[in-house]
């Protein structure tokens, strides 16, 4: 089976003033809270201190958004970004659940 | 500062009103083809996903609010941002533009400016504004 064709698509970016990483899923099962955790650490490791200390807070706020999803997850078709307090530019993280369902319980 | 609808995230009347007020606004610019795209969602997880979305079939349109209460010192820093992304809605892609404010009237004056360029496909427009406000964020480097 192509990944396409997987049920369960979606991914997360660290973004703007120049940064454009991102640390995607494509599985059959779908991803738990503790996996987004673990997407989350694996963007983290992608990233340099600077960036990752430009969006702390971002990070915090995907958290809070991991941890609020319903039991069996979110719907696909959500997409979200956190952007620092204050904001800065184009300095965010975004999350994308582009096919299924992600972050049950 | 005046910020409106600040109980957004504490009340779901005052959410309700808040989604109101955008769709009112979105639907007086009379966008060809409009469509507010819906998120279901519980009310404790809202503040971390967007107020409000739409789409005119070519381009979207997704709004965040701060949480005022926890927009730390909201009156000395700017409380906007905006940027252009790519999104994909029900397995097409789209050209989005994002916003994220505290709802005060200044910053729904330049909003609306913003939104009425994207969706007459204004770019150089859009861009100018965005660069307006993101010279208004200079104060939030100083942090």
């Amino acid at each position: 089976m192509s990944n396409r064709n997987k049920m369960n698509r979606g991914r997360i970016q660290a973004q703007g003033i120049g940064c454009q990483e991102s640390e995607s899923w494509t599985q059959d099962n779908v991803p738990t809270k503790n996996d987004g955790i673990t997407f989350e650490n694996a963007l983290k490791g992608k990233l340099t201190k600077k960036e990752i200390q430009d969006r702390q807070s971002c990070f915090l706020k995907f958290e809070r958004f991991i941890n609020k999803a319903p039991k069996n997850g979110y719907d696909d078709n959500i997409k979200s970004s956190f952007t620092p307090y204050p904001p800065i530019r184009d300095v965010r993280v975004d999350v994308e659940i582009i096919k299924g369902r992600a972050f049950k319980d | 500062m005046n910020v409106l609808y600040k109980e957004t995230y504490k009340n779901p009347k005052i959410l309700g009103l808040n989604m109101g007020y955008w769709s009112r606004m979105l639907k007086h610019m009379k966008i060809d083809n409009f469509q507010h795209i819906k998120v279901d969602c519980p009310f404790d997880s809202r503040k971390d996903l967007p107020l409000f979305v739409c789409t005119n079939g070519q381009r979207s349109l997704r709004i965040f609010q701060y949480d005022v209460y926890e927009s730390d010192n909201y009156e000395k820093y700017a409380y906007i941002t905006a940027w252009k992304d790519i999104c994909h809605y029900k397995d097409c892609e789209f050209q989005e533009l994002v916003v994220c404010l505290l709802l005060t009237k200044e910053y729904t004056q330049k909003v609306k400016e913003l939104i009425k360029c994207w969706f007459k496909q204004e770019d150089q427009k859009v861009d100018c504004i965005i660069d307006e406000i993101y010279s208004l964020q200079k104060v939030n480097a100083k942090k």
